[in-house]
């Protein structure tokens, strides 16, 4: 009985989750077209809708690592033509967008498994697996966006003694082999579950 | 594996149906069916005590060991 209400609960936080990671699903598609679309756009786009002048100086500014805030209040940057940073930004944005969907994907479909009770099958160690695929080439990737844009704010923007680091995502790279581990659980998992379900 | 499942033999031999064995015992219908046919890999002893005991048979009514008998020959056929 106990055991009952326990899979009752879990099927329940499945459900919900997965409603919950179906909709982020659609905004990381919808994230990607739209910032596909922006950086095409501004590419086409000429360069004087990019110029910065007196108005829109003070309102603009940008954070390179979450913690500090920098304010272009600057008037030395009026007339600094802002195109390159913009679509280094759009292509950053599609970048990590684009990685969270099959990630996303996956766990939808983890959690639709979990829900109809077969949570230990094959197609789960392999969606598994295809998670820790993308978070490994994500760990890479992303942070090279990242020095992109961050190259791309430091030339336009002219700024002085700073020099770019790129380094990889230790947390996305180590949750990417620990998935890669839990890949191997889950074919071991079907392995016993398919001796249990032979077993009468 | 050469063990071959004799089940259908004892049930005929008791006038037993499936039907009836499987309330009896407490394992569904396909379960106790799949055994019959031996498309099951294992059987835990407490089926095996609870069929022996409404079929009032020996675990060696039910198994035999043969060994030439293929399984999976047998399968394919």
């Amino acid at each position: 009985m106990n055991d009952q209400s326990s899979t009752l609960k879990i099927k329940r936080y499945s459900r919900n989750l997965r409603i919950a990671m179906t909709i982020f699903f659609w905004v990381a598609i919808l994230a990607t077209i739209v910032s596909s679309i922006a950086t095409i756009i501004m590419a086409s786009l000429s360069d004087s809708h990019f110029v910065l002048n007196s108005t829109s100086i003070g309102h603009a500014g940008f954070s390179l690592d979450g913690l500090i805030k920098y304010q272009l209040k600057d008037t030395s940057l009026i007339g600094t033509n802002m195109k390159s940073i913009y679509i280094a930004i759009s292509i950053m944005a599609a970048v990590i967008s684009f990685f969270a969907i099959p990630v996303l994907r996956q766990i939808v479909l983890i959690l639709k498994s979990v829900e109809d009770d077969k949570p230990f099958a094959k197609e789960n160690a392999k969606r598994i697996s295809a998670i820790s695929s993308t978070l490994i080439l994500s760990s890479f990737a992303i942070p090279a966006t990242k020095a992109f844009v961050a190259r791309a704010l430091v030339d336009i923007l002219k700024i002085q003694n700073v020099s770019i680091n790129y380094s990889i995502n230790i947390t996305l790279l180590l949750t990417g082999f620990m998935m890669f581990i839990l890949s191997g659980v889950f074919r071991y998992g079907c392995y016993l579950q398919q001796e249990y379900d032979e077993t009468v | 594996m050469g063990i071959i499942v004799r089940l259908d033999r004892v049930m005929a031999d008791r006038k037993m149906p499936l039907n009836e064995l499987s309330e009896r015992v407490g394992i569904s219908i396909v379960n106790l069916s799949n055994l019959k046919t031996g498309k099951v890999k294992a059987i835990r002893f407490s089926t095996l005590s609870k069929i022996c005991k409404e079929l009032k048979c020996q675990p060696g009514d039910i198994l035999e060991y043969a060994e030439d008998y293929d399984e999976e020959k047998e399968e394919d056929h």
